[in-house]
């Protein structure tokens, strides 16, 4: 961590999962209330680990947060109509794994603004959907293709109980040749081995 | 169409979502999965009152928050609509389509007669309103009622419009909601007859009814905007107040002409109200009633506050505690 004069020109040191470090104002990561609540008050000896996140994702978080730093206090999520151009264009050139990698961080690091605005974006891709479209956009199997499952479900359900059923006659059978006297078994035994012979040398 | 797992996101994160999400979005989301609906259910913004009108006469069921709504219309499936994708409402696998007007649904039903019970019955679990809902019925959805009694009893607001006299009669003896709202009816109709076991009367329609009918009458709320009065009838229904009649009345909004306040108040003790104070009716939105306004006292102490509104040329008179149980202190 380096610490000039201006506590506004503090940089921390922050690694991601690759195990890259790159820095990030202060002012930027007060944003996150688990920055403040895990060093802003004791400070940090070396890179602040948030490797459960790519650098990719974590520098544009913080892209986002050191853009806002001057933005007055947040006060409840924004009408996507009201961002200005950065905030779209920060948004549209996300492409969908970013966007899922960015909130996921965003609400790790507890940046209520971000997060806020990214689940405002989402309610806004669901409006004036179908629920067709709705399942596909939250990829959800649709009614038909639960039923479907749910057939298919009941048809193994069925098998497995047929199989059970056989598996449970079988095994009452072979309790009721292990029942036989020893005697009788022997018999038994003979008989066939007998019959055995007789097919044998008839031919 | 960019594909979005919110279920996978973190729950934080998708109950964030689920509040942001549009009322009239609720009811197509929560038809995507089980999960979906009992997610919605638990986590949609829940800050508004919901009102919910079951017309029979339009077969839809039309949902309402103060700035939103939908409507989901029942229909009979026809052919073309056999190839529509399917939902499931409450254990039934139901064509939908978006109506023409973009918040609303329109359904399609092999039973027509199940469809508003189906509807309504998951509309109640997914949003759990908590107020009775208005019910319009015309001579062929009749058995609606029968469906919403034996639901929850006279918890309802019928609602009257465009039916015949005969089958208003058949309604009114046979099936017993709380309240009573005529958007239409002839004006003849002898609805006195029938003010001893409707709790509210609210008619935007002027309906045959005598000042002694209204003496008669065992009301709760009695909304009669196009119905006059003159200064004496009101005069005699206030003073039938203050020696203890209308044993269950809480609430009136009459029509009046020829209108003194000082006259009518005259023989009464009252007093000035000294503050605001807004009245909550059963049926109507509520009443605000204002320093110029006057508090009525009854022999037995109980007080009532009694405005007259010059502008629309009615008055209003509201019992303590109003029907939220607000005192006046």
């Amino acid at each position: 961590m380096t610490s000039p004069a201006s506590s506004s020109e503090v940089k921390y040191l922050i690694e991601s999962s690759e195990g890259n470090t790159f820095d990030v104002s202060g002012a930027a990561l007060r944003q996150s209330n688990t920055f403040n609540a895990m060093f802003l008050n004791i400070g940090a000896d070396g890179p602040i680990p948030f490797t459960d996140y790519n650098e990719a994702t974590l520098k544009k978080v913080f892209e986002y947060c050191e853009h806002s730093v001057n933005e007055e206090n947040y006060s409840g999520p924004k009408h996507q109509d009201d961002l200005s151009k950065w905030d779209l264009n920060f948004f549209n050139e996300m492409d969908q794994k970013m966007f899922i990698d960015v909130i996921n961080a965003s609400n790790f690091l507890d940046i209520e603004r971000l997060t806020s605005y990214c689940c405002e974006r989402i309610a806004r891709m669901l409006r004036g959907k179908n629920t067709q479209e709705m399942i596909k956009v939250i990829t959800l199997p649709t009614a038909e293709e639960l039923e479907a499952k749910q057939k298919v479900e009941e048809k193994k359900a069925a098998a497995a109980k047929k199989v059970a059923e056989k598996a449970a006659e079988t095994a009452e059978k072979t309790e009721t040749l292990e029942e036989l006297p020893v005697q009788q078994l022997v018999q038994t035994t003979r008989n066939k081995l007998t019959r055995k012979y007789l097919s044998f040398s008839n031919e | 169409m960019p594909a979005l797992p919110i279920l996978k996101l973190p729950i934080i994160v998708l109950i964030k979502i689920l509040r942001l999400i549009d009322f009239e979005e609720v009811f197509p989301i929560s038809l995507c999965s089980r999960k979906m609906f009992h997610l919605v259910k638990n986590f949609r913004d829940k800050t508004d009152p919901i009102r919910v009108l079951v017309n029979g006469k339009e077969s839809n069921i039309i949902v309402s928050v103060p700035e939103n709504g939908f409507i989901v219309y029942v229909a009979p499936m026809a052919k073309k609509y056999k190839t529509a994708k399917s939902v499931n409402i409450n254990g039934h696998l139901v064509s939908i389509d978006r109506a023409r007007e973009e918040e609303n649904w329109d359904t399609y039903w092999n039973d027509e007669i199940q469809g508003i019970p189906a509807v309504y019955e998951h509309l109640s679990e997914l949003l759990e309103f908590k107020g009775p809902p208005e019910v319009l019925v015309n001579r062929n959805t009749l058995w609606l009622l029968s469906y919403i009694e034996k639901r929850q009893g006279d918890n309802y607001h019928l609602v009257i419009g465009d039916i015949s006299e005969e089958v208003c009669h058949f309604i009114l003896k046979n099936y017993h909601p709380q309240v009573v709202r005529a958007w239409s009816l002839n004006d003849n109709f002898l609805i006195a007859q029938y003010t001893n076991s409707i709790e509210s009367l609210y008619s935007v329609w002027k309906l045959s009814i005598t000042l002694n009918d209204v003496l008669n009458t065992n009301c709760v709320e009695l909304i009669l905007p196009n119905n006059k009065f003159t200064e004496s009838e009101i005069k005699r229904i206030l003073q039938h107040w203050v020696i203890g009649g209308f044993k269950r009345l809480k609430y009136f909004c009459l029509s009046v002409r020829g209108f003194n306040m000082e006259d009518v108040l005259r023989e009464l003790n009252h007093t000035r109200m000294t503050e605001n104070r807004e009245y909550k009716s059963e049926s109507v939105s509520p009443t605000t009633f204002s320093d110029r306004d006057r508090l009525i006292t009854r022999n037995d102490d109980v007080v009532a506050s009694f405005q007259y509104n010059q502008l629309f040329g009615v008055v209003h008179f509201g019992v303590w505690p109003d029907s939220q149980g607000n005192q006046y202190s």
